[in-house]
């Protein structure tokens, strides 16, 4: 079974000037996870609801417990501050079992799935296990 | 928070598990023993990453130590936990009873209703 099976496309994704704010939304209304990070293009992060967690607290949040009271606040954050630029991925040609052993590996929940340089799609431990289930129910 | 959508049980086998976090799309599952009593949390990389392994049962895949919230803690208390342990689901509890589990979509929202409303941090409910 290939990545592009079981996969996520069109895939949710932001650029790395949005406000952090704009990302919030972002993943909030399309019910994703993360999202991956594209500029002129090219994949050069991607953003997680953890990173976005962590950008509205800090690595304590005991320490910094406010969330801005005017809109648009103080936090001039941008995407690009908060993202995770090492980026791993799969090509569209690689086996589920690549993309499940690489998320492992790392101990991330998705990857990217890449065309080229163009992002194709995204693939998640839910993806895979959703596979399993209908793989399973065929059986 | 969010009302406990799936829970599975130690006995039961990890395709049997996987169904029930597969179709429920969750990214973990408490484990409640016929007491109701939770013994354990299964997450989306210990089904797969057990597949194959000769290990058949939920409670041979399972993680015994699950870090947990009381009913009603503060937001600070749940995202503190969050990031501290890298956790994605944390389970909510009313004395030993499991009465729901917090995402971190539920926390991001409450993020944006308070930034939105100009209102304090909510306490989970």
């Amino acid at each position: 079974m290939l990545v592009t099976d079981v996969m996520t496309a069109p895939v949710v994704t932001l650029e790395p000037g949005r406000p952090v704010r704009y990302a919030v939304d972002v993943l909030h209304d399309r019910g994703v996870n993360a999202a991956p990070v594209v500029a002129d293009g090219r994949l050069v992060g991607i953003v997680t609801r953890t990173d976005l967690l962590r950008a509205a607290f800090g690595h304590n949040p005991r320490a910094t417990a406010l969330v801005p009271a005017e809109p648009g606040g103080d936090d001039a954050r941008r995407v690009a501050d908060v993202m995770s630029t090492h980026v791993l991925s799969v090509p569209v040609g690689a086996d589920v079992a690549k993309a499940a052993e690489l998320m492992k590996d790392a101990g991330v929940n998705g990857v990217p799935v890449m065309d080229g340089d163009r992002v194709a799609g995204i693939v998640t431990r839910g993806d895979l296990l959703g596979a399993l289930v209908r793989t399973a129910g065929d059986g | 928070m969010t009302p406990t959508a799936a829970t599975l049980k130690p006995e039961w086998s990890i395709g049997r598990a996987t169904a029930v976090v597969g179709r429920c799309r969750v990214s973990a599952a408490p484990v409640l023993d016929d007491t109701c009593r939770m013994v354990g949390i299964v997450s989306e990389s210990d089904l797969l990453g057990h597949l194959g392994s000769g290990r058949s049962t939920v409670s041979e895949v399972m993680s015994r130590r699950v870090r947990t919230v009381a009913e009603h803690a503060d937001l600070i208390t749940i995202i503190d936990l969050m990031l501290r342990g890298n956790l994605t689901n944390v389970p909510v509890m009313r004395g030993w009873r499991l009465v729901g589990v917090v995402r971190r979509q539920d926390v991001l929202a409450a993020l944006r209703h308070a930034d939105r409303t100009g209102s304090g941090l909510p306490r989970c409910s």
